[in-house]
């Protein structure tokens, strides 16, 4: 079926198995063949090693979403429910070489399956955990969601979202921390990038690595330290403050987020952390002139200088910008990738329950549009799933960037 | 457009002043009670019905047309001049299925509207408030709340009023009513749809504006949890699990923090969470489980609360480290009871005086 299976082409052309340096996928050594021979680059051909579908307890594993430096994401489908899901799966290895990695992880798995137990609209809920003790890999499976804010935001046109759409996305965001406020939680990297949409158009707040759980004995949301992003960080952490309020910290970071979404900048900015962190301590920023005055209002209140004088997340979903509708105007900046319609999956149960004939059949319904050249190139050569797989992997090259994690 | 050809009235006016005297005249015909002409009454609920569906179309539009926005304005507008909104839910109960519906539908569409940070109709009702008496109260609301009493009507008055307690100001308006204790009563009529109706609302009315419900608990704080004990110590299975789940949700709520310091001072609620941990039932007892750990968990326990956990110190720890012990993929709730058998083992009187006696305010 493949075209290292057939001999007779090993002649003329070079069999590249992408997958082959992708440390992820532990059945590459079922194709370890490279044959090495001097060709013209025109009759190289590249394809993927043919995507065996896999399964972790009652989910079917899909294609990868998205990754980063100690975790990756793909789409999964519980094939009892046929929920979709995202698991975002987790290798003990690659945890030990960051910082508290592991520690992060449980305690993520922690707050997350606490959240769980009476899910909240716009926190992203865990489903179930699993762990593979003979690859050391955990995984978790959650919400499944399309892009985060921040993927939308690069992909727009301004690098900004209309004020109806911030509007939409902030107070779905303030709900959330709201929520998690009053479940003792502390996020501490609230930003686009965690952020996440599902398909539904509905906010999620993710990652919860570097979050804190206060003690629910103490009247005050005292905590000590953080770990945000620097771009989003209060000027109590920048200046270096050893205690401070918990809520106003994410409240800091949410009025960062709104200033981006509204005006595709930042408050702060500069080209180096320590200068960052200067003009964050001194906090003087700008608000543009032509925002409407009611959300300068909040902003100004959510990026106080001072954490007691700044908004709590009760004033900031009372707040009259956010409780004022929005009218929508045409300019929506729409999910940057078709995901959220056509699922990956599809490719690995036509795999499981479909005949090699029938494939070709169905094949073409799950092939994007622009592929149309590749067919005409290469009909005869390649078979229909082949290129279907080596298309979705162009796909996922793109869009690499989708999740932070 | 041609439908207003087909309509008994052309405008949002006439409409009203139509609806309005039907329902005057079904009031009439029903408070003359077995002499009521069954013809008559029947034409009357006809027309009731049919001007509610008018007026339905009127604000929410039909499938393949969108309501026009300035009737919409006109019909709430004359909706809200000509006080129609009582009248109709004190109606409710005479007006036949497919109208209830209608009114239901139409009731909650109005609290929806809104014009900038405006919600017209809940100013509207906001305005009915009377506060002659000490307690303000509000007709609109009052008549909502009893309607969870009439079984022919309290799912849609429930529905209506769950519209209303979405927003902070009615909501707290019906937490200071006097009938909100009825509710007590309502999660546990015999009529199952009803009753987990009511408590649906019951917990949204806790819940959903922290501040508000934060500060009513704290006020009414004995009242509540006088109450709420009934329903905790209820009979009926579903209440008692509903209500303790509720329970916890509650302790655990920052905004509650000075309710839940309260309350895991009593030794009383002590001795009826143990006795829940201890239940049949499973559910119910694991979910005590969850009450019974704050309990343990404050590090500030009030001397009456510490006794008894002493004097059962040998029992609990017997009894926690085979709790359950065979739930599944429940790591954290092992985790959990690993700890509460660890604070529970390191718990020891403490040397007179005791900093943790002085530490906790006075008794109450």
């Amino acid at each position: 079926m493949t075209r290292a299976a057939s001999p007779d082409l090993h002649d003329d052309i070079v069999h590249f198995n992408l997958g082959a340096s992708d440390p992820w996928d532990d059945d590459l050594d079922e194709y370890p063949e490279v044959i090495f021979h001097k060709v013209p680059s025109a009759d190289i051909v590249y394809e993927t090693a043919p995507r065996i579908p896999k399964f972790v307890g009652k989910y079917l594993l899909g294609d990868t979403l998205g990754e980063g430096s100690y975790a990756r994401v793909k789409e999964a489908l519980d094939t009892e429910t046929v929920r979709r899901a995202a698991v975002k799966i987790m290798k003990k290895k690659k945890l030990k070489k960051i910082p508290s990695g592991e520690e992060n992880m449980k305690r993520e798995i922690n707050l997350l399956q606490k959240l769980s137990k009476n899910s909240h609209p716009n926190i992203i809920e865990l489903y179930d955990v699993h762990y593979k003790a003979e690859k050391e890999k955990t995984y978790l499976f959650m919400t499944f969601c399309c892009c985060s804010l921040q993927d939308m935001l690069d992909a727009s046109e301004e690098k900004k979202f209309p004020l109806w759409q911030a509007h939409k996305y902030t107070f779905q965001t303030f709900q959330g921390l709201h929520y998690l406020h009053s479940r003792h939680i502390i996020h501490k990297d609230i930003k686009p990038a965690n952020l996440l949409l599902d398909p539904s158009h509905t906010v999620k707040i993710c990652d919860f690595g570097v979050a804190e759980e206060l003690d629910p004995f103490s009247q005050t949301d005292t905590i000590k330290g953080s770990q945000g992003a620097p771009m989003f960080i209060a000027p109590e952490i920048a200046v270096g403050k050893d205690v401070f309020s918990g809520q106003k910290l994410d409240v800091w970071s949410a009025g960062v987020s709104l200033y981006n979404f509204v005006t595709g900048n930042y408050p702060f900015n500069a080209d180096n952390v320590f200068k960052l962190y200067r003009k964050i301590g001194e906090g003087k920023y700008v608000i543009p002139d032509y925002l409407p005055d009611n959300l300068k209002n909040l902003l100004e209140g959510m990026l106080q200088y001072d954490f007691e004088n700044r908004f709590s997340s009760h004033d900031c979903l009372t707040h009259p910008w956010i409780t004022r509708k929005q009218n929508k105007s045409y300019d929506e900046v729409e999910i940057p990738n078709n995901i959220a319609e056509e699922s990956t999956l599809i490719q690995y149960l036509e795999q499981l329950h479909l005949e090699d004939g029938d494939r070709k059949l169905t094949g073409h319904s799950t092939n994007p549009p622009h592929s149309s050249s590749l067919q005409t190139s290469s009909d005869d050569i390649l078979s229909s799933d082949q290129r279907l797989s080596g298309d979705h992997m162009l796909d996922v090259a793109d869009s690499r960037s989708r999740f932070e994690v | 457009m041609p439908l207003a050809l087909f309509r008994s009235e052309k405008t949002p006016q006439q409409l009203v002043q139509n609806l309005k005297s039907v329902l005057t005249q079904l009031v009439k015909e029903h408070e003359q009670g077995e002499q009521a002409n069954a013809k008559k009454l029947e034409k009357i609920n006809d027309d009731v019905t049919k001007y509610l569906l008018n007026a339905k179309h009127a604000l929410m539009g039909t499938p393949g047309q969108e309501p026009q926005l300035e009737m919409i304005v006109q019909l709430s507008d004359e909706i809200h001049k000509n006080d129609i909104i009582l009248l109709l839910i004190r109606c409710l109960r005479y007006i036949d299925f497919e109208g209830k519906k209608y009114t239901s539908q139409i009731l909650s569409n109005l609290l929806k509207r809104q014009i900038g940070t405006r919600y017209p109709t809940v100013e509207y009702i906001l305005s009915q408030k009377r506060s002659e008496n000490e307690t303000p109260s509000n007709d609109i609301l009052d008549e909502l709340i009893q309607g969870y009493d009439h079984q022919e009507i309290a799912l849609h008055s429930g529905l209506v009023l769950r519209e209303c307690t979405k927003h902070d100001s009615l909501a707290s308006i019906v937490l200071s009513d006097p009938k909100f204790f009825a509710f007590f009563n309502y999660v546990e009529v015999s009529t199952f749809d009803i009753a987990s109706d009511a408590f649906v609302t019951f917990k949204d009315l806790l819940t959903v504006h922290k501040n508000t419900a934060a500060q009513f608990l704290e006020k009414n704080y004995d009242r509540f949890f006088t109450d709420y004990k009934k329903l905790l110590t209820s009979d009926n299975y579903v209440t008692r699990r509903q209500s303790l789940k509720l329970l916890g949700e509650l302790l655990l709520d920052r905004h509650n923090y000075l309710t839940m310091d309260r309350y895991i001072g009593s030794a009383e609620n002590l001795k009826l969470m143990m006795t829940m941990l201890a239940d049949q039932s499973r559910s119910i007892a694991y979910e005590a489980f969850h009450v019974f750990k704050i309990f343990v968990a404050n590090p500030n326990k009030k001397k009456e609360v510490l006794d008894i956990l002493l004097k059962n110190k040998e029992k609990l720890i017997d009894f926690l480290s085979k709790f359950q012990s065979d739930r599944k993929e429940e790591e954290q709730f092992h985790e959990e009871r690993e700890y509460l058998i660890k604070q529970v083992k390191s718990l020891q009187r403490p040397v007179e005086p005791s900093p943790a006696a002085a530490a906790s305010p006075p008794e109450q």
